[in-house]
């Protein structure tokens, strides 16, 4: 072989290689350009229960050493939504667990439930709410029935001055001591055979308040009172009962607050 | 002699194509390349510089909450036509809000009857692997082809998206040739 040819033969190589080299590095054509920044949030649901977080949505509580004619007074919370999202506010009443706490001497003779847990009668006769016709006179002309359901004893109002129309639940303005939209349990006969349901009626019940959007606040208020002269309902009137039969006893339950994503 | 020829042909034919398929393979922003012989430049353009979504202009995300539709026209301002063929998206901060969202992405049509072509539908987070698609026109010069980007969050998100926020910039990536052949991922 000349001196020429291993010349071209070895062009011809390196040729080749670049050809491969080129081969092998084909790809397509391409470009890329980016949409830079784009923030995606989630929202937040934050309920503040008297500015508390976490552990403050569930209230327990247990009323005793109660007597006839005794009031608690408002309790008020005061309900915050804190995150960024509008919310639905509810509360729920836990199950009313009745104690008996044993039976004193004067009880005995008017309990015959053996004195044990949870045969307690505090909760039927502690009024969560007062018939419209017992709103005072002087509060009347502030309150406005909205809703009102005489077989199952309840009515819904507006109030529209910070004046109390009694024993009831409600949502108010939180610089308020008493509730502007009242929800009020009167239930004095059938269909329920013994009569008021009294707090025991509330339990397990939830209670809506509507929207709360973000920031927003309200105040939810819950009162009972005890008659100054127990009655029960036999099914057809009114009957006189001991009051001694509500001696030594007591009435536990929960509240829960909750706040829940409205749903488009 | 003949054989000399016959060789310094074949090198010189080599080289030029070894030339063109290596140049072809440089990516940039605005591609100034060989392509059989003549200078062209491959170049896309998108509509906006500016974010497209922002909770202040949008509004939060939320289980079930409705989608969030915005519009990305993917411009041809160079020589050659092209296809969207990859998606891809670099997330910061609160990074696992990604997994809770889901993305769409829709070649539209042009209005002429043309329909519109899914191009993506799944989770946010796996733009982050780079998701290839099938873009169904060619993009000819100086037309565009407009996105429709929608995002949300699924019913099923549950309180562990709650409160985070994230930033993400999403790539568009075009690819020439322009036939319909690429498979997806």
């Amino acid at each position: 072989m000349g001196i020429n040819k291993k010349i071209l033969a070895s062009v011809f190589i390196i040729g080749l290689l670049a050809f491969g080299l080129g081969f092998g590095t084909y790809s397509y054509f391409n470009d890329t350009e980016t949409s830079s920044g784009n923030t995606f949030s989630a929202g937040t649901l934050d309920l503040k229960v008297d500015g508390q977080d976490d552990g403050g949505t569930v209230a327990h509580y247990s009323l005793s050493n109660m007597k006839p004619g005794d009031d608690t007074g408002y309790y008020k919370w005061v309900l915050k939504n804190d995150g960024t999202l509008s919310g639905k506010l509810s509360v729920n009443f836990s199950v009313i667990t009745n104690n008996d706490n044993g039976l004193t001497e004067p009880e005995l003779a008017c309990d015959t439930t053996g004195g044990s847990h949870p045969e307690g009668e505090l909760g039927q006769y502690l009024k969560p709410g007062i018939h419209p016709d017992d709103i005072p006179d002087d509060v009347k002309p502030y309150v406005t029935i909205i809703e009102r359901n005489d077989t199952e004893g309840w009515f819904i109002a507006e109030v529209s001055a910070e004046v109390d129309t009694g024993g009831t639940i409600g949502w108010g303005p939180k610089g308020w001591t008493v509730p502007s939209i009242v929800i009020s349990q009167w239930q004095s006969g059938p269909p329920h055979p013994w009569g008021t349901p009294g707090l025991n009626g509330f339990g397990g019940k939830t209670y809506t308040y509507g929207t709360l959007d973000p920031g927003a606040e309200i105040a939810f208020f819950f009162k009972v009172k005890l008659d100054s002269n127990l009655q029960i309902w036999d099914g057809t009137k009114w009957i006189e009962v001991d009051d001694n039969i509500i001696q030594s006893d007591s009435v536990q339950f929960d509240i829960t607050f909750r706040l829940e994503q409205v749903t488009p | 002699m003949k054989n000399g020829k016959t060789f310094t042909s074949i090198f010189i034919i080599a080289l030029v194509l070894s030339l063109l398929m290596f140049s072809a393979n440089q990516p940039s922003a605005s591609a100034c390349t060989l392509y059989l012989g003549k200078k062209i430049k491959f170049d896309m353009e998108l509509s906006s510089n500016v974010p497209l979504f922002h909770p202040t202009k949008d509004s939060y995300f939320y289980p079930g909450s409705p989608k969030i539709t915005k519009n990305l026209e993917v411009i041809n301002v160079g020589d050659v036509p092209f296809r969207i063929c990859m998606f891809n998206a670099i997330f910061y901060e609160d990074v696992y809000l990604a997994t809770g969202l889901q993305i769409e992405i829709i070649e539209l049509g042009t209005g002429k009857g043309e329909k519109s072509h899914l191009l993506y539908n799944g989770i946010l987070n796996n733009l982050g692997e780079g998701v290839e698609v099938n873009g169904k026109r060619a993009i000819p010069h100086r037309k565009s082809v407009t996105l429709q980007i929608s995002v949300w969050m699924p019913e099923t998100a549950g309180n562990e998206y709650q409160g985070l926020s994230m930033t993400a910039d999403i790539a568009i990536t075009v690819c020439f040739p322009p036939a319909h052949h690429r498979g997806n991922k």
